[in-house]
């Protein structure tokens, strides 16, 4: 046989539990995966970029939601409005021989050729009738933000709901409900995109987002499900069971504060697949439409102009692209914070079928 | 820290040198274009049957194939006038009598078709059998007006300007070779009722179950077994055809093994391979004779048809040469400017056969269920009013400057609902027919008529306080959207609160959008140049009037345009005093003629869009490299 | 067992009515046929009306309708299976049946590629985890996770087709590219490579200059309009994938195992010449099955007679080498094709296309010449493939470094280690091989998705296969055709999930299907 010698790679399991458990020594479960959570770089910068976004989002064009006497309004700090048309704006300025307003943003400075670090009045340019573009890009992240935790919101609720009952009672319940699961889970989100356009188009974006959100829980239920099966084993519930404890106590005090790691982790994988799902919707005609914006809309608008104007093709991309990127950054950091030793591993696999919704923008 | 520095600088600097090379255009490599023989034409939409009179969903794009496979009497050119196509034959007015009005159609001899055999008029018949629902019920083949008995020949021809007005049979002379039409009265747009010539010979072998190509005896006797048939009604053996005709032309691909009876021409291409929804190929048809001849230098040898249904790949498969020509009928400024500053591209903008226009709804109209009693509704003065005050406060020459102007820099309003600019008629029309109210003096001071109007009836109206509440109809494209923004922002100015309404289809029959507004913004396209155009859209119930609009000199003026053939100068007197009605009421104003962009491969020669008709295809034989 | 297959069969049948009882309805009630008419202004609308009315059956409400669909799936049973017939009246099986290889092409390609290169980069990054390899690997897959599709499809058209058609007018690369393209290059290897900073930058200086003379080599000599592999380009292949299959089934520092694969390299180099007298230009396919056949056997055999002792292990690594050093010789051969197919009318020296899935103009002769067609195919699949690659190679990085990951924690590999078994064997006999268990699972749900078809793909790259048909079908109410692409895939999606979770349960023993 031949002789092997040891190899040159490496590898970093080097006593890992040793340190974490010092670490961590005298803390709450709570205060550990915070700490984690804050010890996750990468997260963390996630987190700051997000909010920041959703700030200078929601407070640029600040915010309007309902109509007629339950309208709630709150005015923003930006100067333009998505429906304000500024000629001198459009046309005056317009560069590449495009017809759309130049953006105004200049961030090289003079000894690059630029005219030092500036924002002007339209930082990201206008649109062909002079609308400022950098109020379209914010209107549009907004409605996509607003997409996104909608469909999260229902996506969780509804799979940690199911998922629960699921995995508690098991039996004939458990059988029922997971069936109904692939029923949905079968059913394309683009149909529903479609039928939500035809019929309630001009409601706006809520409607389709909650139409997204009941179809976008399939994933989820089934993990919750999986984890409530193996936690209803558990001694701790066979104990509150023994101390009278009734089904709705067990689950909601005792379990599922035990499941709220997957909830977590699946649940951002579920955000940052909403807002590509959004985004693919309303590129294929069927989610957002105008008068209204959104930031898959704008794109799908704008790609035509790529060659003259490729600021209105880049800017409502990058915002996206950013978004996804955070949440699913912080959704990372969240797995390691609850899971620090990778022994309950979320694989892709599983990330995916959570995300079942973002299987539309392929 | 200073090697940090250094790599920074090093991958800030291969960023910008990567970002500079990519976004350098070189040049283009034309070269061997000289040796080009061939053309990729685009289509937006799926290519769906190989015999464009049969039912389907979209016979524009099944139209683009039949206009290189085939010739007929007519066809439009690029100034939208129709040329006799003499090579094919020709035709005359044989009888004028109020109640007998007789056509006489005769085709040249020495034409074939692709397979050789000799075209006459026995291959005019055909359009009989699939556009008179009185011939398929006489001849047992179903009945047009009864949903359970289908017609054997499943056309969408039925019910048309030749079906309401024929009487009898077409009668056949002169060896074949001459065909007379009757009719119940004088009709005015007849050149355009002629009769188009299909291979009646094929349709006859295919029905008896011939898969291949046929000697020249077998073809004549085929095609005076469908003569015999069609004057004797057999219904049996005119059903066959009918299946064939039907649905035997429906075929997912075309290859090696597809009868090749079905792709029998007399236009100057033959369809050689075909995939459903995907391309078609089509190579000459050597034996084309019905039609003016083929360049003689660097003609066009072989016609690629591709179905790109995405706007921003069909963009860039132009620039890139994967398809030659591109026609946008709806392009924006930037449209315009990324297609013109393609180096290997060359660009025609003119206007098409499109315009857009404002309609004002009045009343609940054919077609609706909802009674509209909307701002706009019915005739009391206040309703003209604020009709009136609308209109007035549709910045049209801001619209055009905006959106149209990029486009097509000497873009005006257009003032008339029946003629385009650049016409004598639309000189005469605009001069008298009352629009200068909507065209005097500036914008703002327009504005401010309007906004007195309001007044009138909405005391608290102001700049800012917008009292009437509009619906405002538009389709969801991005020209109509940013024209939509524009009425939007002055119409505020004037008293009214325009909330846009943009479905995803815009006729849809569903309550959101259909009965529930009070203006709309479309656009009609014109398929030809007639004198009847467009009187569905405006005589009382007419079939695409949905806005209700009622009016009984309006309704006998249009009557007199569908049935008397009268002069150009009649004509624009009659349309004179409709536009006068139109403006009187307040009913509607035109917006522009929408300019079409052409851009295609700059080698190609003699590519001339035309208006109306095969816009792209009608003189393919001009074009060469 | 076999109560529980049925069982759930059985249920299959229930979801899939029930799914598509559902989705009928919803599409039904989506949009309405006979709006195109509204602004249709042809004279006997009313006519056309009631045609479409008739055939269509717009009289009768969706949900009996459905009914009468179903009849023609049911009537499946006794053979009298009828999908109907779209809205053209083309009977829908025989639009999926020219559907189906189409998406098939298109994603079969991606799918292998995102799968190599994606289980490759995530098991390096699980080896190397919190690397500086690592942290840019998960940023990279985090951003190629985040990115629309059709928003990659503009930019690669742009770019890789666009522009790189204008550069082959005059295919030289400028010195300053050359030298940031190496730089980049470098910095990527040496990122693989790893390992402290002096080898690093080693590495990262070598593969530079390496990347640097290719470029000017190829700038120089126009490689890029007639490219060309020659013997030497197959022999350095052939010896780099021989170190390479060696390296990860005996290690380098085995000698046998040196023999058995730079041997195989070696005869496979000899047999260059000899093998082109197989791919004259009337070759086909089975020319290429015949080449790989011969350089198998033969490199099996050497494998085989390296050693007396574990002929397995060199029979492999002999199989391996040849399998993946016939490659370069394939491709050479297409190459030399390149110029040809480049200047010809069809192509007119614009070899990459944005978008179609062939080349309409290509004369028959070229399409019968095996080497040319199949030149065609790459070239109109090279974007939609890089797309679909970037798009779906971050869900395997993701997957198999977690994997890894997760195995190497286990219990079992510290016995490995404890044991004294070289790192080289614990990773990859005890870690990657359990690894890439689960991996069987996913890629049953992976391929039954394909068949779904990649919807924005299709269409910006106008590849009509079952994306494009469902896309199109829900656009025009064309409810049959729709019915017809849901169906399948429905029940590709419901059959896959049940042959996973059986799988599950026969790689995972520790899994027990519950009766």
């Amino acid at each position: 046989m031949d002789e092997i010698k040891k190899s040159t790679i490496s590898t970093s399991d080097k006593n890992e539990t040793g340190i974490e458990s010092k670490e961590t020594e005298g803390l709450s479960q709570r205060q550990i995966i915070v700490k984690r959570f804050i010890k996750h770089k990468a997260a963390m910068a996630s987190l700051v970029t997000l909010i920041a976004i959703i700030v200078i989002v929601y407070t640029s064009l600040g915010v309007n939601i309902g109509t007629g006497r339950f309208k709630i309004s709150i005015p923003g700090w930006w100067p333009y409005k998505i429906d304000q048309i500024d000629p001198e704006g459009a046309l005056a300025s317009s560069c590449n021989g495009g017809v759309t307003g130049c953006p105004t943003l200049d961030l090289a400075p003079p000894f690059l050729d630029g005219d030092g670090i500036r924002f002007g009045g339209h930082p990201f340019g206008t649109d062909i009738i002079g609308i400022d573009y950098f109020a379209l890009v914010m209107r549009g992240a907004q409605q996509s933000i607003m997409v996104m935790l909608i469909v999260g919101t229902l996506g969780i609720l509804i799979g940690t709901i199911v998922g629960a009952i699921a995995g508690f009672f098991g039996g004939i319940v458990d059988a029922v409900l997971m069936r109904v699961t692939d029923m949905f889970l079968v059913t394309p989100t683009i149909v529903i995109g479609a039928v939500i356009g035809f019929r309630f188009g001009n409601l706006g974006v809520a409607p389709l987002a909650i139409m997204l959100g009941l179809f976008a829980w399939m994933g989820l239920a089934r993990f919750v499900r999986t984890e409530f099966l193996t936690l209803r084993e558990r001694e701790f519930v066979d104990a509150a069971r023994v101390a009278g404890a009734s089904d709705r106590r067990i689950i909601f005090k005792h379990i599922l504060p035990n499941a709220i790691g997957i909830i977590v982790v699946v649940g951002t994988l579920l955000l940052s697949g909403a807002i590509l799902a959004e985004t693919a919707l309303s590129y294929l005609g069927f989610g957002v439409r105008a008068p209204d914006v959104s930031l898959g809309l704008l794109i799908s608008q704008y790609q035509g102009s790529f060659g003259i104007s490729p600021w209105l093709f880049w800017w409502p991309g990058t915002l996206i692209i950013s978004i996804a990127l955070c949440v699913n950054f912080i959704g990372d950091g969240l797995r390691d914070a609850f899971d620090p030793r990778q022994r309950r591993h979320i694989s892709m696999k599983e990330r995916r079928k959570a995300r079942e919704l973002s299987e539309v923008p392929s | 820290m200073k090697r940090n520095l250094a790599l920074r600088a090093v991958a800030t600097a291969a960023a910008t040198a990567l970002l500079a090379g990519a976004f350098s255009v070189g040049a283009l490599n034309s070269a061997q274009a000289a040796t080009k023989t061939t053309v990729t034409l685009l289509s937006a939409g799926d290519i769906t049957s190989l015999n464009p009179s049969t039912k389907g969903s979209n016979t524009t794009y099944n139209n683009l194939a039949a206009s290189l496979t085939g010739f007929g009497f007519t066809y439009y050119n690029n100034n939208a006038e129709l040329v006799m196509n003499t090579k094919f034959g020709s035709m005359k007015i044989l009888k004028k009598a109020p109640k007998d009005f007789q056509l006489q159609y005769t085709v040249a001899s020495g034409q074939t078709w692709s397979d050789g055999t000799k075209i006459d008029g026995v291959d005019l018949l055909l359009t009989h059998v699939i556009s008179s629902s009185k011939f398929s019920k006489a001849a047992g083949l179903g009945d047009v007006a009864d949903a359970t008995k289908k017609p054997a020949f499943d056309s969408l021809g039925y019910g048309g300007a030749y079906d309401d007005n024929v009487v009898g049979e077409p009668k056949l002379s002169n060896g074949n070779m001459t065909l007379t039409v009757k009719y119940g009265k004088p009709l005015p747009d007849w050149e355009l009722l002629a009769p188009g010539p299909s291979p009646v010979h094929a349709l006859s072998l295919m029905a008896d179950g011939k898969t291949s190509l046929q000697s020249a005896s077998a073809n004549a006797a085929a095609k005076a077994k469908f003569l015999k048939d069609f004057t004797s009604k057999n219904s049996a053996n005119l059903t066959k055809m009918g299946k064939i005709w039907t649905s035997g032309y429906l075929v997912s691909k075309v290859d090696k093994d597809t009868n090749p009876l079905l792709l029998i021409s007399n236009g100057g291409f033959i369809i050689s391979k075909y995939v459903n929804k995907d391309s078609m190929t089509l190579v000459r048809n050597a034996k084309y004779s019905s039609g003016p001849a083929m360049s003689t230098k660097n003609p066009i040898k072989t016609v690629v048809i591709k179905v790109i249904n995405e706007n921003t790949a069909q963009v860039q498969a132009l620039r890139n040469g994967d398809i030659d020509i591109l026609y946008n009928t709806n392009p924006t400024g930037n449209d315009k400017i990324v297609l013109a500053g393609m180096t290997n591209v060359a660009t025609q903008i003119k206007v098409g056969g499109s315009y857009s226009i404002f309609h004002l709804r009045t009343d609940t109209a054919f077609g609706f269920d909802d009674p509209y009693t909307g701002p706009f509704a019915g005739n009391s003065q206040r309703a003209k009013d604020l009709r009136r005050a609308f209109l007035l406060a549709l910045p049209r020459v801001q619209m055009i400057d905006t959106l149209i102007k990029p486009v097509k820099a000497d873009a005006t309003p257009l003032d008339s609902q029946f003629t385009f600019q650049g016409t004598p008629a639309y000189n005469t029309i605009t001069k008298s027919s009352g629009v200068d109210i909507y065209t005097k003096g500036t914008q703002a001071e327009r504005t401010a008529q309007a906004l007195a109007l309001v007044k009138k009836y909405y005391p608290t109206a102001s700049d800012t306080v917008a009292p009437v509440k509009i619906s405002f109809l538009h389709a969801d494209t991005p020209l109509r959207n940013a024209l939509g923004k524009l009425v939007k922002a002055e119409a505020l100015k004037a008293g009214f609160d325009v909330i846009e309404t943009i479905p995803a289809d815009m006729f849809a029959d569903d309550t959101n959008s259909k009965s529930k507004f009070d203006v709309i913004m479309h656009g009609f396209s014109l398929n030809s140049v007639s004198q009847s155009a467009a009187s569905d859209t405006y005589k009382t119930d007419g079939g695409n009037n949905a806005w209700g609009w009622s009016d009984s000199t309006l309704d006998s003026i249009l009557a007199s345009l569908e049935s008397e053939i009268l002069t150009p100068a009649q004509v624009t007197a009659k349309r004179l005093a409709a536009d006068k009605i139109i403006m009187a009421n307040a009913w509607g104003l035109a917006l522009y003629a929408g300019p079409v962009i052409t851009a295609y491969n700059k080698d190609l020669k003699n590519i001339k869009p035309a208006p109306v008709g095969n816009n792209i295809t009608w003189n393919y034989f001009e074009w060469s490299y | 067992m076999l109560q529980y297959i049925l069982r759930r069969l059985g249920m299959m049948f229930v979801i899939v009515f029930g799914a598509s009882f559902l989705a009928y309805n919803l599409q039904a009630y989506s949009s309405d046929p006979l709006s195109g008419f509204g602004e249709s202004t042809a004279e006997n609308k009313e006519y056309l009306i009631l045609q479409m009315t008739r055939d269509l059956q717009l009289d009768v409400p969706p949900p009996i309708r459905y009914f009468s669909w179903l009849r023609g799936i049911v009537a499946g049973l006794w053979g009298d299976f009828n999908m109907g017939l779209t809205r053209d009246g083309l009977p829908v099986i025989e639009i999926l049946a020219i559907a189906i290889p189409v998406t098939i092409k298109l994603v079969i390609t991606a799918t292998f590629l995102a799968i190599v290169l994606g289980i490759s980069v995530g098991m390096i990054t699980a080896i190397r985890q919190y690397s500086r390899f690592d942290y840019s690997m998960t940023f990279v897959s985090f951003l190629l996770f985040s990115l629309p599709i059709f928003w990659v499809a503009v930019l690669l058209k742009e770019f890789m087709a666009i522009q790189f058609n204008d550069f082959l007018v005059n295919p030289t690369i400028p010195p300053i590219a050359i030298v940031l393209y190496s730089l980049v290059f470098g910095l990527v290897a040496a990122g693989f490579v790893g390992g402290a900073r002096l080898q690093f930058f080693l590495v990262l200086a070598g593969a530079a200059l390496f990347a640097a003379a290719l470029l000017y080599f190829a700038s120089a000599t126009q490689w890029f309009i007639e490219p060309s592999l020659g013997i030497f380009g197959v022999g350095f292949l052939a010896l780099c994938n021989a170190a390479i299959v060696i390296q990860l089934i005996s290690g380098l520092d085995s000698k046998k195992g040196r023999i058995a694969g730079f041997g195989v390299a070696l005869v496979i180099i000899a047999l260059y010449y000899p093998l082109q007298a197989l791919m004259s230009a009337d070759a086909s396919l089975i020319n290429v099955f015949g080449i790989f056949a011969i350089t198998i056997s033969v490199g099996s055999a050497i494998g085989y007679f390296v050693s007396t002792i574990d002929k397995r292990v060199y029979l492999r690594i002999g199989f391996f080498t040849a399998l993946m050093s016939t490659v370069p010789i394939i491709v050479n051969r297409f190459m030399s094709e390149f110029a040809g197919y480049m200047n010809s009318d069809a192509v007119n020296g614009r070899p990459v296309p944005t978008l179609g899935q062939r080349n309409d103009l290509l004369t028959p002769e070229q399409i019968d010449n095996f080497w040319i067609s199949g030149l065609d195919t790459a070239v109109h699949l090279v974007l939609p493939t890089i797309a679909l690659t970037l798009i779906s190679f971050a869900g395997y990085v993701r997957f198999s470094r977690g994997s890894l990951l997760e195995v190497l924690n286990m219990d079992y590999i510290r016995t490995a280690r404890a044991k004294g078994l070289s790192e080289r064997t614990v990773i990859v006999r005890h870690g990657m091989r359990n690894a890439m268990l689960p991996l069987t699972t996913i890629l049953v749900n992976d391929f039954a998705g394909l068949l779904g078809g990649a919807i924005i793909t299709e269409g910006v790259f106008a590849w009509q296969g079952m994306g494009q048909l469902f896309n199109t079908a829900l656009r025009s109410y064309d409810l049959n055709l729709f019915m017809g692409v849901f169906i399948l895939s429905a029940t590709l999606t419901v059959l896959a999930n049940f042959v996973s979770d059986l799988l599950y349960g026969v790689v995972d023993p520790r899994i027990r299907i519950r009766k």
